[in-house]
């Protein structure tokens, strides 16, 4: 198995109706993926963080200042950041961004490398956050499901057809709750991918 | 860490379309014809479901070939004529035809084969089926399964001995190194390793397997004659999170000096003295690096890079990352075809 970074339009809104529909089921169950993290489901071993060591060739952070305090470089970071944004039109404005300074380059570049950096984290704990809730929440449904069907086996042919209705829907719920799942698991990979890209293009234009 | 590499990506290759309306057709024949005199690099797309051709030296782009779903393992053919390739999700082994990039008739895999290794007398492969717990044994000249050997929790990483006696399959889950006798098919010995082992290595005398283990981000070197682990090698990049430390891919010098080990997604390859086992440097390379492999006289080493699309090229002698290409979706396996 590995990591992939299929893309998810919508993740967010996927995960509330994943989040809305299970609520309905308070007991969701689910069998962590093996990994150091019991409560992480993915097969993609959990990365909690990407530091700049892990993506960035370039100058040191520190003593760059505050990516905030630059308007055009925290421009350039918020139009980054926004994960539905075509990548070739990151690039462009990278592009831009870059031809426009002709002092500073480096300081700029790399206070936008910071920014963005910091942008991909917060996103990623948010999804991971996120996929964590939705395990934790598929846990208990499978202890509902669990009971459900030791109800179901015990009232064998005379079993009461809504409780057959309860286990049915159940299932259905934790399948298609698992499927999210499983969508969800890409998306630190789709972000990093993004992250990677930009910081190879703001790379390139070092002085 | 120096920028050479990493100033590298800024230089990435694209496939150039061939107009055959502009190119003469013999012309073309002519630049075919001469790539297939130089050794050439393969690589499966993992989510492209294709072959990604590369010329070793120039590092052009030759070709893109579509195959089965999912391929990921791929391994080339004694003669190097063909090349066997993991379609994982269709279950089967794909086999293409290197002269002329078509695919032949395909052999049986087993069950959501992911990798697999040639045996030296170049006529059985051993497939690791994930999700049945077994290696499957292919024959290939009679095209059929002629044996199952079970093996821990999600079999992975498949390895033959130089000799051919001795098979060594790794399992995710169980986190050991099964040894198996070819000759009975009997598991031998079980060798516990860290959590998740990813890849089987051989050294070219027989006398060591390393099993790199993801999770855990550490390779275990067995001694094969006692089916100990002698030592276990492990992984600290200043400025990167344990957790992103993978240990996956691993290839080792045919002298035994010197061993590079695919640390997924901390995006570096460790260099290891393979006598020492020290860690004695780490290159940056592209994102979620993998699967390695070396062109014949060992003097380059290509890695796939399943995050930013791209293979890695290492230049050896000098320990640097000199280019990054661009190939398909997901890149996951790596040949070099001499």
């Amino acid at each position: 198995m590995t990591p992939y970074s299929r893309k998810i339009p919508g993740f967010p809104r996927i995960g509330l109706l994943a989040a809305a529909v299970v609520g309905l089921l308070p007991h969701l169950a689910f069998a962590a993926a093996p990994g150091s993290d019991p409560d992480w489901p993915c097969q993609q071993p959990l990365v909690p963080s990407v530091s700049a060591a892990m993506v960035w060739d370039g100058p040191p952070l520190e003593g760059t200042g505050d990516w905030r305090s630059d308007p055009t470089v925290a421009t350039l970071v918020a139009k980054l950041a926004d994960k539905d944004l075509p990548v070739d039109q990151g690039k462009a404005a990278i592009d831009q961004f870059i031809h426009a300074r002709t002092s500073n380059r480096q300081r700029s570049i790399t206070q936008a490398f910071a920014g963005l950096l910091e942008e991909n984290n917060r996103a990623r704990t948010r999804v991971i956050d996120n996929i964590k809730m939705l395990a934790e929440r598929q846990r208990g449904l499978a202890d509902v499901i669990s009971r459900l069907t030791a109800e179901r086996d015990k009232a064998g042919v005379n079993a009461d057809p809504e409780l057959v209705d309860r286990w049915a829907f159940a299932r259905r719920t934790y399948y298609a709750v698992q499927r999210t799942v499983g969508y969800a698991c890409e998306m630190p990979a789709e972000l990093d991918q993004r992250l990677g890209f930009y910081a190879r293009e703001l790379e390139a234009g070092l002085p | 860490m120096g920028s050479t590499g990493r100033k590298a990506n800024a230089m990435q290759d694209h496939p150039a379309p061939i107009n055959q309306a502009i190119i003469p057709a013999v012309l073309l024949g002519l630049l075919l014809g001469s790539a297939a005199q130089a050794e050439t690099v393969l690589v499966s797309n993992e989510k492209g479901n294709s072959i990604t051709v590369l010329d070793a030296d120039s590092l052009k782009v030759l070709r893109t070939v579509p195959v089965g779903q999912r391929p990921r393992g791929i391994v080339l053919s004694k003669d190097d004529k063909w090349l066997y390739i993991c379609a994982s999700d269709d279950d089967r082994i794909d086999v293409l035809d290197l002269d002329n990039f078509q695919l032949k008739a395909p052999l049986p895999s087993g069950h959501d084969p992911e990798t697999f290794a040639l045996h030296p007398d170049g006529e059985h492969l051993y497939v690791s089926n994930e999700d049945n717990s077994l290696v499957s044994i292919v024959d290939i000249p009679n095209r059929r399964i002629v044996g199952e050997i079970p093996v821990g929790v999600e079999p992975e990483g498949m390895a033959v001995s130089p000799d051919g006696k001795w098979i060594v399959n790794t399992s995710e889950t169980t986190n050991m190194a099964h040894f198996v006798d070819n000759a009975s098919h009997a598991v031998v010995a079980n060798v516990l390793v860290d959590s998740r082992p990813r890849h089987a290595e051989w050294s070219s005398d027989g006398a060591q397997v390393w099993v790199s283990s993801e999770i855990g981000g550490t390779v275990s070197v067995i001694d094969a004659a006692t089916r100990k682990v002698i030592h276990k090698i492990s992984f600290a990049v200043p400025g990167v999170p344990k957790q992103a430390i993978q240990a996956v891919g691993i290839v080792l010098t045919k002298d035994r000096k010197r061993a590079f080990v695919a640390l997924g997604p901390s995006n570096r390859v460790a260099v290891v003295d393979a006598q020492t086992f020290e860690v004695t440097k780490y290159l940056l390379v592209g994102q979620r690096v993998w699967n390695l492999a070396f062109n014949h006289d060992e003097t380059r080493l290509f890695t796939t890079n399943g995050i930013s699309n791209d293979i890695s090229v290492i230049d050896v002698p000098k320990l640097r990352v000199i280019k990054s290409v661009t190939v398909g979706n997901q890149p996951w396996g790596v040949v070099v075809r001499p």
